[in-house]
């Protein structure tokens, strides 16, 4: 069940996304199921299969924004680091990174069951 | 068109949040909604289309630099370049720190970084560039200063530069005399981080120097951020400027902290004046004054000064420099050559 201790055990930083969310805890859980179904997940996914650098940094650097402004800090961190080394095009194995990714949503998908 | 300095849409000032992230859109829409009234837009084109259309009404743009279709950096441009959507004042959201910086240079009025600091902080940089873009809106919708009937700097440099033009052989040069030129600071105007720039440059093209620029800072110009204006009035007067603290004694500045001050000289505030010779003929208010610039070490300026009277009593109180009608009535430049050919003989 989505709850802030269980979101806490997660390692996420809830103290800050609530307080980006005026303290409303409905409308914070709101936005995390949101975040979970994010199109952005699958888009940084193709396009880092494709070797296409450009399409997966937008991805990557738009769901930063919203997995930090959410406090979310075990996905939010490989997507900061992946979106960093995405910026500078750095031809490297973005596979551990993906699966981490993957893995830490999954977790947090988890929770909204 | 001038855009309205009432900007006030059902009682809220209208702002505009451009982000194509749906969910940082209704974070800043939930922070914001109570105060404001908060149009969205999910790419560059929809937010150009948007504030066009509402260019009248918006107090402020709320921009995220990453967007589809036309990047906030590129939308920021297109707004500074476009007359009537220039003065809508743009704060970009970013984290990344170079984009910060690129943005202020395009003329964005302030960031906001991601992920979001506290509301508060949100809100108060909000209320902020609101509050000095409709300052500037005041203060540039007419080139006399309504609140202080003087002109301003830009009228001044071009006006300086007309004069240079027709009069290449100016009493300047003639005389062998140098007069320096009082300008009024506007609170809003202490805070444009190209002022020193813009100072510099009308000394180079009117080939005048900062000693012939005095700038008045009025004392309430102080009480807020207070560090913030000293930290601007030390440039100023690094560049070599003369600083006036004007209106002093209305402005609520403690003892404590006016020694802190990097001023030249304090200017007397025309009430002290008015009411030391009013009736009961009490100058004690005006020696309190002067006491404190000796103790500060810099003159005292009375300005307003219109009889003999006045004149003699503020001398021997040790007033050193005093202005008013009781030596002319304001004169235009070309009568001002003759006044100082007779004054000076």
């Amino acid at each position: 069940m989505l709850t802030i201790d269980a979101l806490n055990q997660l390692g996420c930083n809830t103290d800050d996304g609530l307080t980006r969310c005026m303290g409303n805890e409905a409308f914070y859980f709101k936005l995390i199921g949101r975040v979970v179904d994010d199109e952005n997940f699958q888009a940084l996914e193709d396009a880092v299969a494709a070797k296409d650098l450009d399409a997966a940094f937008d991805a990557a650097h738009s769901l930063k924004g919203v997995l930090g402004n959410l406090a979310l800090t075990p996905i939010y961190e490989p997507v900061y680091e992946l979106t960093e080394l995405l910026r500078e095009k750095k031809d490297i194995d973005y596979t551990e990174y993906l699966k981490t990714i993957s893995e830490k949503r999954s977790e947090l998908a988890g929770l909204l069951r | 068109m001038n855009r309205s300095t009432d900007l006030y849409v059902d009682g809220k000032r209208r702002i505009l949040v451009a982000d194509d992230e749906m969910i940082n859109r209704e974070l800043l829409n939930n922070i914001l909604c109570d105060e404001y009234d908060v149009l969205m837009a999910e790419d560059g084109e929809m937010a150009y289309e948007v504030i066009r259309q509402n260019r009248n009404t918006l107090s402020l743009i709320l921009l995220d630099l990453m967007m589809p279709k036309l990047n906030g950096l590129d939308l920021l441009s297109r707004l500074k370049e476009t007359p009537d959507l220039k003065g809508i004042p743009v704060i970009v959201l970013t984290s990344d720190q170079a984009s910060e910086v690129e943005s202020l240079v395009r003329g964005a009025a302030d960031f906001i970084p991601k992920p979001y600091p506290q509301p508060d902080v949100i809100r108060a940089r909000i209320s902020r560039s609101i509050e000095l873009a409709e300052d500037r809106q005041i203060i540039s919708a007419t080139e006399r200063d309504e609140l202080t009937g003087l002109y301003s700097y830009e009228y001044f440099s071009r006006y300086a530069e007309q004069f240079d033009k027709y009069h290449p052989n100016d009493w300047r040069k003639r005389l062998g005399v140098s007069v320096p030129v009082s300008v009024n600071l506007s609170r809003a105007e202490m805070y444009d981080p190209a002022l020193v720039d813009t100072f510099e440059k009308i000394t180079s093209e009117t080939g005048t120097t900062a000693k012939d620029i005095y700038l008045e800072i009025t004392e309430s110009a102080y009480v807020r951020d207070a560090d913030q204006i000293v930290d601007r009035v030390k440039e100023l007067r690094d560049h070599g400027f003369f600083i006036e603290m004007d209106d002093f004694g209305s402005g609520y500045s403690s003892l404590n902290m006016i020694s802190e001050l990097p001023i030249d000289a304090l200017k007397l505030d025309m009430m002290f004046i008015r009411n030391a010779f009013d009736k009961q003929n009490d100058t004690r208010m005006i020696s309190i004054v002067i006491d404190i610039a000796d103790c500060l070490g810099v003159p005292v300026i009375a300005e307003g000064v219109e009889t003999e009277e006045q004149y003699l009593a503020l001398k021997k109180l040790g007033c050193t420099i005093i202005q008013g009608y009781y030596f002319s009535k304001p004169v235009p430049a070309e009568e001002f050559e003759k006044f100082l050919v007779e004054n000076n003989a």
